[in-house]
């Protein structure tokens, strides 16, 4: 589910059968723990218009993370920032226009609608390098992924660049995820506890970039840690099969929590995150942001207890 | 303040239009929603001009409204409730008040001094996890003062909300669905169950089958 540019290259643009399998092959470092891309809208209930709109973002955010990163850090492009980019520009800018871009990895393909550079975009940029350093880091030296120490590699001067500029983001992803990796080593038992850890981390990122939001500020932290906690359950109910053949910490197993427990837990999570979330006015984007909180996490919830997947490739 | 724009309905809208988002509007604002207390400010705030647009619209003056008189008006925490009298009643009293005033720290080092594990204790310690935002142990604790406790209207009322909020969203009902829908084939199931209880009974329901 982690991004990387030719999202949608199997259908539209030039095949690039090699080139793509190198960069899946990158960008997938680390596979299994992903703890990216759950953010997604339900792409059945978007008008056509909204999809090319979510898409544009997608695009955008990619295109600012090379022009702020470098081509590399593009491989590592999730769909959780795009939909931060998506919420910071709606909470902050009236509806843009999109322009009219073709693709550098497709292309033969035809030009599709960008959003042109902007502060949010550029900012989720930031989020976008930084969450993706410390994941390649938690794997590199959890589960010693030479994918992960590859993608460090790859990723180390976007990250140095990142942290130069913003140096209190950094620490508060760094710091969230090491009190994490502390909770996973000595196997907490109580599942409240990771599940927190990362909420919390999550919520320091959304304060970060709520400046200038005023009196919304509290839904937007509410909205970050719920988000956040929501994330670490659903990713963790989902490994469960894959931690326990490695042995890797799991707070499901380790708590001994049921389908049930764990429904109650995302559906709670997710609940929270979506009150939070209806409380912030947004001056653009609220048909894709409803369309993602309200519909795509609770039906990727239902999904993962064991329902069917409805959604396809966004 | 644009009254059409606060109630997400056209200018051309009827009063039945306006009533339905009205009261969509304070569904999803409705305080019991939000457990942190800067959010539920939040929520009373947006309330608040929710019930001024709705008073606009409805073409109410706006002296003999004053606030949300007219409208939905807040119905307060019920925090005030704790008819507690059992042992230590003095520092229950007071973890409560603690709870109440939002110092979650203070009130649990008040719980942890006291011994007895009481349904009280459970309660109070369940919605200080709830506002931690540790939903697990907060069910977990909220449940046993329930269980044992079931006809103390203070602890059904918080488990009862607590679990509609983990079942999972639904747009029509605002929050937690709790209602289930009733879909085409619930209703022809229950006709076709009707008309065999129908037959038995020597009658017909559906006269072809």
């Amino acid at each position: 589910m982690s991004g990387g540019p030719p999202v949608h290259s199997k259908k539209r643009g030039a095949p690039l059968p090699f080139w793509n399998s190198v960069l899946k092959y990158i960008s997938g470092a680390g596979e299994g723990r992903t703890m990216f891309g759950y953010v997604t809208p339900e792409k059945n209930e978007l008008k056509v218009r909204e999809l090319a709109r979510y898409r544009a973002y997608y695009c955008g955010l990619c295109r600012a993370i090379g022009d702020g990163y470098g081509e590399a850090a593009r491989l590592f492009l999730n769909y959780d920032c795009a939909f931060a980019a998506i919420l910071l520009c709606g909470l902050n800018r009236e509806g843009d226009a999109c322009v009219l871009r073709r693709c550098a990895y497709k292309p033969l393909g035809k030009k599709e609608p960008v959003m042109p550079p902007n502060e949010q975009l550029e900012a989720a940029a930031d989020l976008n390098v930084i969450l993706a350093w410390h994941k390649l880091g938690d794997d590199a030296r959890d589960e010693r992924s030479p994918k992960a120490a590859g993608g460090r590699l790859l990723l180390a001067g976007a990250h140095k660049k990142a942290r130069r500029k913003r140096p209190a983001l950094d620490d508060a992803v760094a710091e969230g995820l090491a009190e994490l990796a502390a909770l996973e080593r000595r196997d907490c038992r109580e599942l409240d506890a990771p599940a927190d850890a990362f909420g919390r981390t999550l919520r320091r990122c959304f304060e970060h970039f709520s400046d200038g939001l005023g009196s919304m500020r509290p839904a937007m932290a509410s909205l970050g840690y719920n988000l956040g906690k929501w994330i670490y359950l659903i990713d963790a109910w989902e490994d469960r099969a894959r931690d326990a053949k490695l042995g890797s910490y799991n707070a499901f197993i380790a708590a001994g929590a049921d389908a049930e427990r764990a429904g109650f837990l995302m559906n709670y999570s997710l609940n929270e995150a979506i009150a939070a979330y209806q409380l912030l006015s947004l001056a653009s984007n609220a048909e894709i942001l409803d369309n993602i909180m309200l519909t795509g996490c609770t039906a990727r919830t239902l999904s993962a207890l064991g329902g069917e997947r409805t959604n396809g490739p966004i | 303040m644009d009254p059409y724009k606060v109630l997400g309905v056209n200018r051309d809208a009827t009063q039945e239009e306006i009533r339905a988002a009205y009261l969509a509007l304070v569904k999803k604002y409705h305080p019991d929603r939000y457990q942190d207390p800067s959010l539920k400010d939040l929520a009373d705030e947006r309330l608040k001009e929710i019930n001024e647009a709705y008073d606009l619209l409805t073409k109410r003056s706006a002296a003999s409204s004053n606030g949300g008189a007219s409208g939905y008006s807040e119905a307060g925490y019920s925090g005030q409730g704790g008819s507690y009298s059992g042992p230590n009643a003095a520092e229950f009293a007071r973890a409560r008040a603690l709870v109440n005033a939002n110092d979650l720290e203070g009130a649990k080092r008040v719980l942890d001094s006291i011994q007895t594990r009481n349904a009280e204790w459970y309660y109070l310690y369940g919605i200080i996890s709830l506002r931690e935002g540790w939903y697990d142990r907060a069910r977990d604790f909220i449940g046993r003062a329930y269980f044992a406790e079931p006809g103390n209207p203070e602890y059904a009322q918080a488990y009862k909300t607590l679990q509609n909020t983990g079942n999972p969203y639904s747009r029509s009902s605002s929050y937690g669905g709790s209602s289930r829908s009733c879909s085409g084939c619930d209703v022809c199931g229950g006709l076709l169950c009707a008309d065999c209880c129908c037959e038995c009974m020597g009658g017909d329901l559906i006269r072809c089958c």
